[in-house]
């Protein structure tokens, strides 16, 4: 469970700490890589990790609404390419428009959730979609 | 009327003759029958008659004959036994003997073995054997021994002739007091000597024979059960005729009842002894006609008569008269009857043809009369006054409207002549065309001034088979409003004319040629002159496009033609014409007349058009300005779109910041908090959620603005139905009463009407939840001419001073406190109301329930 990698992108420093806290309070405690906007994520995922032999991440936490390139972008990509297009990619965002939830879920998202206003709620969420996603769910290997 | 009296009095005699055609029949057949019945019944009596007659002679003569024979024969019986003492010597010799001797008592014996043979044999009264003197020496029976003083007459002859002398019936004088009793017949035999026959005799045998015992017997039988037969024995002595027998009327006859022959010929008995015989008719003793039947005896000179009355004889013919006539009388009854039944019936056959016959004859005559009746009324319904004249010009006859033209309406017109009933003139009128009629044969009109009437009057003639007047018919008509209107129209096409010049619209007159395909100008006001530029001389009777060579081109033309073709009115507007002199717009509105001529109607348009011109631009400006307002709108829209969305959506990123810091705040710092620094905090945390919900309503307020409208046919009821299912899974009170009426269907956004219904439910749920028994009804105002829906909750309602606040976004007219929540949802409701072209609207009290109506598609 240790060397799963969680790749959070997520613009709002704010949002990246209560994150953290709430990985934290739900006792996850894999490895944690922060991109803050769209570009950063897919540089990491097909630069960093393809040249340095880093390890892909097991689960993507995505929001939609990022610099330069939007969540749903690097989900696309994330869809296209061999190497990453496996990988659960679940939306965590504020927009509750059903316009994106479709269209996330055409492009191939896993999970959609919409972030609670309240901590505690929010804390229930990622709770829930990390014991999912890292435990229960069978990962596609690498 | 004369000819209806001759038919009714043919009917009359028609009817006379069947009726004795019919009785005279009846009778006549009836005569004939009876007639022959008569005459069948006549002959059958007569034949009868005959018969009987015959059969009776028969009988008559029979019996005579028979009654002859047999006495004949008991006469010769009696004369053997005479014959055998004269004839038998023995006995002759014994009775000489004994005459002589008298004292052989053997002869005695013997003579008198043979006469008892004799008396008991036969029906001899006395046998004796007499001396010569007459007296009896020997006699059977004995005592009888008196001599009769005749005895010896008979004695004496017998002994003298030697002979058998017969003593015909003849009374013993002495003995005979009782009728018919000492009558004998006697056989008187001599007794010869037998020494020498050819001497005197020495006695005399006595045979007397008593008649009552044989003879009167065989008279007296046979006479049937007849009440008046009776057979008669008669012999003459001298001059008259002698009954010797006892007669059935009358007692004491014999060989006492005599009479003369010759004063009574009718006497059968008379003519028997004068030898007549066989059958005749007679009067008998008793003086009544009888019918007889004569025979002699043989051997004797007596005479039978069988007779009988000849009343008796006819009897049984009287009676078969009397049957047959009764029943001739009772067949001619029965015929009668018989006759009577079957004229009945034919009577009864008659009589209902007739009835028959008289029905059709009263329904003709009630046809017939209702014909004249309905003529009549006709005649007399015509308003026209209408004449019959006889070919005199007087008038026959004439109907109810003519009183009506008479200035006196009792005066006598039938029978005068028209002009001194109608006139007061001693001659024709002078107008009047009856003259002018009576010339030609022909129908004659005038229309004549009378007072202040105008009259039309017809006259036609009525002629008979050789075209002679035989009279005329006279109609007078009031023409007066006619000759007014006239006047009227005379006056009315002046008005038409002067507006026709002086109005301003131009009007020009054509007429169609070359089968409407060309039309010629006839007529032009003053206006058109004015609107086409042209003179009235340079265009009339010119074709059309000879002097407007535009026209067709503009396409007047062709609706010129239509119009003649169709005979329908065309409104051809605003159509550009132009030529050398013209260059303008028309208006134009053709029609066509009953004449035929078409008419064109029209303005000169080209101002109006310029104006029109000027203005579509204007509007084509204005059109082009909207859209580029529209434009703008949509994309300030659109805009503010974004922004709400991306507001409500930023928004909540530092929403969850503050919510999540403070949270961690009091997670980690919590020991370094009082109660109070915690309060804070957490009422920081719960203002975040409030601006979470505001901002959530917000947003959905902006999605439903937003949505695309799908309308389909939505089940209210069921969706209803859902919505408090959904609600009441969460709601708090246990007993919450829904009432939710069926069969609601309306046309919307399924989605959108669930928002509404849940919003609506909510909100009654949430302010009906203190009550007791909160109750929420869903359903349709019955009686409304639009379809209103409503729902209807028993909460905390509100105050109607406020209800214009209601459906404002996050307006709220109840305390958070109280009643949470973001005001957003009646705005939303309203929102999806509205964009479902409908309205929404709330009635309430406080704390008397609420009542929300809405109503969906009002505007399309």
């Amino acid at each position: 469970m240790n060397n799963k990698i969680i790749l959070l992108v997520e613009d709002n420093p704010s949002d990246i700490e209560l994150t953290k806290r709430a990985l934290s309070k739900s006792h996850i405690a894999n490895k944690l890589v922060i991109k803050e906007d769209g570009q950063e994520a897919l540089d990491f995922l097909f630069t960093e990790c393809s040249v340095g032999r880093g390890l892909l991440p097991t689960l993507v936490l995505l929001d939609l609404k990022l610099p330069k390139v939007d969540g749903l972008e690097v989900l696309k990509r994330i869809r296209t390419n061999e190497l990453t297009r496996r990988i659960p990619v679940v939306i965590l965002t504020s927009s509750g428009e059903k316009m994106d939830i479709g269209t996330s879920y055409d492009l191939g998202a896993n999970s959609y959730i919409r972030k609670p206003v309240d901590f505690n709620q929010f804390v229930n969420a990622v709770n829930g979609l990390g014991l999912y996603w890292l435990v229960i769910n069978e990962a596609p290997g690498a | 009327m004369p000819s209806n009296k001759t038919a009714e009095s043919t009917a009359i005699n028609r009817q006379l003759i069947e009726l004795r055609k019919r009785f005279g029949t009846s009778l006549y057949v009836f005569f004939m029958l009876s007639v022959t019945l008569s005459a069948l019944a006549i002959v059958y009596l007569l034949y009868e008659t005959r018969q009987m007659k015959i059969s009776i002679l028969d009988d008559l003569t029979a019996i005579a004959d028979l009654k002859a024979t047999q006495i004949a024969n008991w006469k010769n019986e009696r004369y053997e036994d005479a014959k055998q003492l004269y004839e038998t010597p023995m006995l002759q010799q014994m009775a000489s003997a004994y005459l002589q001797h008298g004292d052989s008592e053997h002869s005695k014996v013997l003579l008198t073995q043979w006469m008892n043979l004799y008396y008991k044999q036969n029906d001899y009264s006395w046998i004796a054997l007499l001396n010569p003197q007459g007296q009896p020496v020997l006699s059977i029976p004995s005592g009888n021994s008196a001599p009769k003083e005749d005895h010896f007459v008979y004695v004496k002859a017998a002994m003298d002739s030697l002979k058998i002398i017969c003593s015909d019936l003849h009374k013993d004088k002495n003995s005979a007091k009782v009728s018919g009793e000492g009558i004998y017949y006697s056989f008187w035999v001599p007794v010869l000597n037998p020494s020498n026959p050819q001497s005197k005799a020495l006695g005399v045998w006595l045979l007397q024979i008593d008649p009552t015992i044989t003879l009167y017997p065989i008279i007296n039988s046979w006479q049937g059960s007849s009440k008046t037969a009776e057979t008669l024995l008669v012999r003459r002595d001298g001059n008259d005729v002698l009954f010797l027998n006892e007669l059935r009327h009358r007692e004491d006859t014999a060989l006492k009842l005599r009479y003369n022959i010759e004063s009574n010929p009718q006497l059968p008995a008379a003519r028997a002894v004068q030898g007549l015989s066989g059958v005749m008719e007679g009067i008998d003793y008793r003086g009544v006609k009888v019918v007889s039947s004569i025979c002699g005896v043989y051997g004797t000179p007596w005479k039978i008569v069988a007779k009988i009355d000849k009343s008796e004889l006819y009897l049984p013919l009287r009676r078969r008269i009397h049957l047959v006539s009764f029943i001739g009388l009772v067949m001619i009854i029965l015929l009668a009857m018989a006759i009577r039944e079957m004229q009945r019936r034919r009577d009864a056959d008659w009589l209902k043809q007739q009835l028959v016959l008289e029905q059709e004859k009263a329904l003709l005559q009630e046809e017939q009369r209702k014909i004249a009746l309905e003529w009549q009324s006709t005649f007399d319904s015509i308003s026209d006054a209408i004449w019959l004249l006889d070919k005199d010009n007087k008038i026959i006859r004439a109907n109810k409207a003519t009183y009506s033209y008479l200035s006196n309406p009792d005066t006598e017109i039938i029978g005068n002549h028209c002009w001194n009933a109608v006139h007061n003139l001693e001659a024709p009128f002078k107008d009047c065309p009856y003259a002018r009629m009576a010339n030609t044969k022909q129908r004659a009109i005038s229309e004549v001034r009378n007072g202040d009437r105008w009259l039309m009057i017809t006259i036609d003639p009525i002629l008979d088979e050789n075209k002679e007047l035989i009279g005329s018919v006279h109609i007078m008509r009031d023409i007066t409003s006619r000759k007014l209107s006239d006047e009227a129209l005379r006056e009315s096409e002046y008005t038409f004319r002067e507006l026709f010049e002086h109005m301003s619209s131009g009007v020009t007159f054509y007429e169609p040629i070359d089968d409407g395909k060309d039309f010629r100008i006839t007529s032009i006001n003053s206006a058109g002159e004015r609107i086409t530029k042209r003179k009235r001389e340079e265009i009339i009777g010119y074709r059309i496009r000879e002097v407007f060579p535009g026209v067709e081109e503009m396409g007047l033309l062709s609706v010129l033609e239509k119009v003649n073709a169709t005979g329908l009115p065309i409104q051809y507007e605003t159509h550009y014409y132009h030529d050398k002199v013209l260059s303008a717009y028309y208006d134009n509105y053709v029609l066509k007349l009953e004449t035929g001529y078409i008419v064109a109607i029209y303005d000169d348009a080209t101002q109006r058009m310029e104006a029109e011109i000027a203005l579509s631009s204007l509007n084509e400006e204005l059109e082009q300005r909207v859209e580029e307002r529209t434009a703008q709108l949509a994309l300030a829209n659109q805009e503010l779109e974004a922004f709400s969305f991306s507001v409500s959506h930023d928004l909540r990123s530092p929403l969850r910041g503050i919510s999540g810091w403070s949270q961690a705040l009091l997670d980690e710092y919590e020991a370094c908090l009082d109660e109070q620094g915690k309060e804070y905090l957490n009422r920081v945390i719960s203002e975040t959620q409030r601006m979470a919900s505001l901002i959530e309503g917000l947003l959905k307020l902006a999605q439903i603005s937003r949505a695309e409208l799908s309308p389909l046919d939505v089940d209210l009821s069921a969706l209803a139905e859902e919505v408090r299912d959904r609600l009441l899974e969460q709601a708090t009170h246990p007993q919450v009463e829904f009432e939710i009426q069926p069969n609601l269907r309306a046309l919307g956004d399924k989605d959108l009407l669930e928002v509404a219904l849940t919003n609506l439910f909510g909100n009654a749920l949430k302010f009906s939840m203190k009550r007791e028994l909160p109750k929420i009804e869903f359903g349709k105002v019955p009686n409304q001419e639009k379809t209103v829906y409503y729902v209807r909750d028993n909460g905390a309602g509100f105050d109607m001073e406020h209800a214009s606040k209601l459906f404002g976004a996050f307006q709220r007219l109840h305390k958070a406190s109280e009643y949470p929540g973001t005001g957003v949802g009646l705005a939303t409701v309203q929102r999806i109301i509205n964009r479902h072209g409908g309205r929404i609207w709330a009635e309430s009290q406080s704390d008397a329930g609420a009542t929300f109506f809405f109503t969906l598609q009002e505007q399309s």
